[in-house]
């Protein structure tokens, strides 16, 4: 029973790791970050007694006391004087239904450009536009703006977060389709008279689980375009929440904002690994 | 390298003298901003700059990867491949544009050496692990491992046998890590962490969103600004790279393909007939060589050289004498150093004078540029271009040593035919007499020896 549940468990410690590593690497990144009081205080963190009351009040924790709080899931403090935990909860609430229709409209692209053979013509654009920024779309969907409020700001951010995934996929599928389509089981079905339709949708789920290994990169690439597109596009969540935290040097926050990131893309990771593992791809 | 300065320097003087000139005009297509510039030179002006940042960023993004990818690759340092392993899993936890906004953030005055060093920093795993993979299948290539052993230094092996190589997998990556470094200068100004009077594309964005109702055609040209900047980009890959250069054309008819070679709209015509490709090109060179697959290991191909019946090769032979007839052009052969035995090649041509060159069209370009033709091996995955006249103006002692004698008694023989072969007609009558059974190891190139070949046949006529 051990020996089966190793690996699953050597992946699991593996990207516990990774987070916590994540999550220090940004702590220490963000202990060079301007005091808080700059910030908050403005032309007031001139005056030391102002500053002075204003850090007693919010206490710089050190990276032990971080982690031990983490520990017992307290994320600390915004700027603001919330809670870190209920902000991000709060904003994971509106951004996952975001984040899971982005990953499955990225599938579903993905199966359209498996299964149409004309889908090879806009294969080169697709190519081009996973090199492209992830705002460009964000602002793109911004622009519809111009033809009055035609689409409500949800699909468009849905639209824009997917963009870059939805590119990645498709080439890869596409590229995996005419892999499958030259392997001799392929021939085989050609022989037995299957239709080129019928074929490429009996070889659709395996073109499907060929694109596990890039699972990661896809929902990294979304919750980089939702980073932009829910302030671009005027939508609360947590591409939003990271956004004011950068702004406004909130370490707390913008801690509690990477470790959320790092969390979705393990998971990403770790679903990708379980999927590979169970149809027997490489890992 | 030298076009990618010329563009690059383009930009700069266009960004320099537009900047200079966003207020001395009284033309302005898409209005002025909010500081009295004009809009249209301040966009042009702030597509140069990022641009330049991009490439600079790109520039110091592939120092540190290449570095450890090459101790992981070639020196064998576990510690490099532990740090690639370690910082893919934990820096490609954390959205890379996240990281460098933070740093930004952290040293609001760091400018742009500091976006470069945190750009190189966040893009180390990805880059890292691309080259060391492409640098160990590299690695493990029969050329590179006895150039290694010759103690060639590791700057003549990287430049000469690694890296031009590599140009397949590290063009695009480039496009991507510009593409990256232009997400992350744009993504300071979108999210207003740059001082708005700055040229820069993202904060072009920012005002194009704020004015999208008043103003949107500031918006949409500085989108279409962004695009013209990565189709230019992937553009310049392409028009750089000698393998796009290289146009191939499908030609059935060897007849046909003679024709246009002889009107000059093609320069090369490859034909492959069985074991044997035939390579023809206006320059009067032929080239002869036997199919990359089947020469790779001489001891394989030996044993499949046995299975093939004599009519197969007298079938073969008389294939290719039609094709020769057809083509009516002198012919040259010499030694096709990977046709040959590492054995042989690293005795005919010093390892530090070759470049090992898969592609026909980065061959073809590099002979151009900067080769010696004496010293020139270009090895090509359909023909060889190898120096006759090295082995032309070299003593017969140092033509056929013992060695090679001892290794296939046949050598010394072929090789004498070859060198003494001198028209197209010598080739019909005596390739009959060429058992390919017992020679397997070469049939050869030339390359340009075929101009003399030309003047003889001139000569001749």
């Amino acid at each position: 029973m051990f020996e089966a549940a190793k690996p699953l468990l050597k992946q699991l410690l593996t990207c516990i790791a990774a987070i916590v590593a994540a999550h220090a690497l940004a702590f220490f990144l963000m202990r060079a970050l301007p005091s808080a009081a700059t910030v908050a205080l403005g032309l007031q963190s001139t005056n030391v007694e102002v500053v002075a009351a204003f850090e007693s009040s919010a206490p710089v924790r050190s990276y032990r006391q971080t982690v031990v709080d983490f520990a017992h899931l307290q994320l600390g403090r915004t700027l603001d004087g919330t809670s870190v935990s209920s902000e991000l909860l709060a904003a994971l609430k509106l951004s996952l239904p975001v984040l899971a229709l982005s990953m499955l409209l990225a599938l579903l692209t993905a199966a359209i450009f498996a299964l149409s053979p004309r889908a090879r013509a806009v294969v080169p654009s697709m190519q081009f536009f996973v090199f492209l920024p992830p705002f460009l779309f964000a602002f793109l969907a911004g622009s519809s703006q111009l033809f009055g409020n035609v689409i409500a700001p949800i699909w468009l951010t849905i639209a824009a977060s997917a963009a870059l995934a939805c590119c990645l996929f498709a080439v890869q599928a596409h590229a995996a389709m005419a892999q499958e389509l030259a392997l001799p089981h392929a021939e085989v079905m050609r022989m037995f008279c299957a239709t080129e339709r019928d074929l490429r949708l009996k070889l659709l789920p395996g073109v499907l689980v060929k694109l596990a290994p890039s699972l990661e990169t896809g929902v990294s690439l979304t919750l980089a375009s939702l980073l932009f597109a829910e302030p671009i596009l005027g939508q609360a969540g947590i591409g939003t929440l990271a956004a004011r935290a950068v702004r406004r040097s909130d370490v707390d926050l913008l801690l509690g904002a990477v470790l959320l990131f790092a969390t979705c893309i393990a998971i990403a990771r770790l679903v990708g690994w379980g999927l590979r593992r169970h149809y027997r791809l490489p890992t | 390298m030298k076009a990618l300065l010329v563009v690059l320097a383009a930009i700069w003087l266009v960004a320099i003298y537009f900047a200079g000139a966003i207020d001395a005009t009284t033309w302005h297509p898409i209005g002025l901003d909010e500081y009295g510039r004009d809009s249209l030179r301040a966009l042009i002006a702030a597509t140069g700059w990022s641009v330049l940042h991009a490439t600079l960023m790109l520039g110091c993004a592939l120092i540190l990867p290449a570095a450890v990818a090459w101790l992981a690759a070639f020196r064998q340092m576990s510690a490099a491949s532990w740090l690639l392993k370690i910082s893919a899993q934990v820096i490609e936890s954390i959205p890379a544009v996240l990281l460098v906004l933070a740093a930004v953030a952290a040293f609001p005055k760091g400018g742009l050496l500091l976006i470069s060093v945190i750009f190189a920093v966040v893009v180390f795993p990805a880059v890292g692990k691309v080259l060391a993979g492409e640098f160990s299948r590299l690695g493990a290539t029969g050329y590179v491992q006895v150039a290694h052993m010759q103690q060639i230094s590791e700057l003549s092996l990287l430049r000469r046998y690694v890296l031009p190589n590599a140009v397949a997998v590290l063009k695009p990556l480039l496009l991507q890590l510009f593409g990256s470094a232009m997400t992350v200068i744009g993504a300071v100004g979108v999210l207003g962490m740059s001082n708005r009077q700055t040229l820069d594309l993202g904060v072009f964005l920012l005002r194009g969103k704020e004015q999208l109702m008043t103003r949107p055609s500031l918006m949409l040209v500085t989108l279409l600004a962004f695009v013209i900047v990565f189709l230019m980009a992937s553009r310049i890959l392409r028009l750089t790279d000698s393998r796009a250069a290289l146009q191939v054309w499908q030609i059935k008819d060897i007849g046909e393909a003679t024709r246009r070679l002889l009107a000059g709209q093609i320069g090369i015509v490859s034909s492959k007939i069985g074991l044997i490709v035939i390579t023809a090109s206006p320059s009067g060179c032929e080239v002869i060589a036997l199919e990359k697959g089947w020469v790779k290991q001489p001891i394989e191909h030996r044993k499949s050289l046995g299975r093939i019946s004599p009519e197969a090769i007298e079938k073969q032979r008389s294939s290719l004498q039609a094709d020769l007839l057809a083509l009516k052009l002198p012919i040259c052969i010499g030694f096709a150093a990977e046709n040959l035995d590492a054995r042989w090649r690293n005795w005919l041509f010093p390892a530090d004078r070759v470049w090992q060159l898969h592609h026909m069209g980065a061959a073809l370009d590099k002979l151009s540029q900067e080769i010696d033709l004496a010293g020139a091996i270009l090895a090509g995955t359909t023909a060889n271009f190898s120096a006759r006249p090295n082995l032309l103006s070299a003593p017969p002692e140092r033509r056929y040593p013992a060695v090679l004698q001892e290794l296939d008694p046949g050598f010394a023989q072929l090789a004498d035919f070859y060198l003494d072969l001198e028209t197209s007609d010598v080739l019909q009558e005596d390739l009959s007499v060429v058992d390919l059974s017992q020679n397997p190891a070469v049939l050869f190139v030339s390359g340009f020896g075929g101009a003399k070949i030309s003047e003889v046949l001139r000569a001749h006529a």
